[in-house]
């Protein structure tokens, strides 16, 4: 048996994928809060986090975020009873949505607006 | 009956995490370095709202995440001797985030 790659499918295993690298994520997430216990490691690990590859990377952590956030809360709805014929509308409305949030977040991110 | 109490608790975590998520992104990643100071974060950390806050968060989080890479070893390891060392490293990871997180929200 083949699996075609379907808007359903595709889904599927975008949601996994950042599943598995939103997960791994707590662990860098964490490391970076622990800095707080003191102003001069705090310091530090601030002026690392204004480098540009760390926005971009942040930027990036953010369509993860909405990627899967939103097509997690597609899958809520079809659990809790939303018509099946209407997925596809709702994966790619929130497909739109997802993606203006993630282009504008990004470049409130990148420090374009003051 | 645990499976459903997973899936059921995967399901309440994510709509917090959704909410949750946004929330933090324009508290911590839509403002300028500035406004997340040593004071202004301590400060923060300090309310106790904060701190409630935080602690459903770190929990969900986790839950939600461990959860789901649980649901994925059960899946895909098919080896037992594998599967049991991969939901044991599971485990201790889910537990030592979890006291991490505790511990600075305490500070």
């Amino acid at each position: 048996m083949r699996y075609k790659l379907r808007t359903g499918s595709f889904a599927w295993a975008v949601h996994r994928l950042t599943g598995i690298a939103l997960t791994l994520y707590i662990f860098l997430h964490l490391y970076v809060l622990a800095h707080l216990k003191d102003p001069e490691g705090y310091a530090s690990i601030m002026e690392v986090m204004q480098s540009p590859l760390v926005k971009l990377s942040e930027a990036g952590l953010l369509a993860l975020v909405i990627a899967h956030a939103f097509n997690g809360f597609r899958l809520t709805l079809l659990d809790l009873g939303m018509p099946t014929g209407l997925h596809k509308s709702v994966f790619w409305s929130a497909f739109a949505i997802g993606a203006v949030i993630s282009v504008l977040g990004g470049v409130i991110i990148a420090g374009v607006f003051p | 009956m645990k499976e459903a109490a997973g899936w059921l608790f995967q399901r309440i975590t994510g709509v917090f995490l959704l909410a949750g998520v946004l929330f933090h992104f324009f508290f911590m990643h839509f403002t300028g370095p500035e406004k997340i100071t040593y004071d202004v974060v301590i400060q923060r950390l300090s309310s106790p709202w904060w701190k409630t806050f935080d602690i459903i968060f770190l929990s969900s989080a986790i839950f939600h995440g461990f959860n789901g890479l649980w649901g994925l070893i059960l899946e895909y390891i098919r080896g037992e001797k594998l599967r049991g060392t991969s939901q044991i490293l599971i485990l201790v990871s889910a537990v030592v985030l979890f006291a991490t997180g505790i511990y600075i929200v305490m500070l």
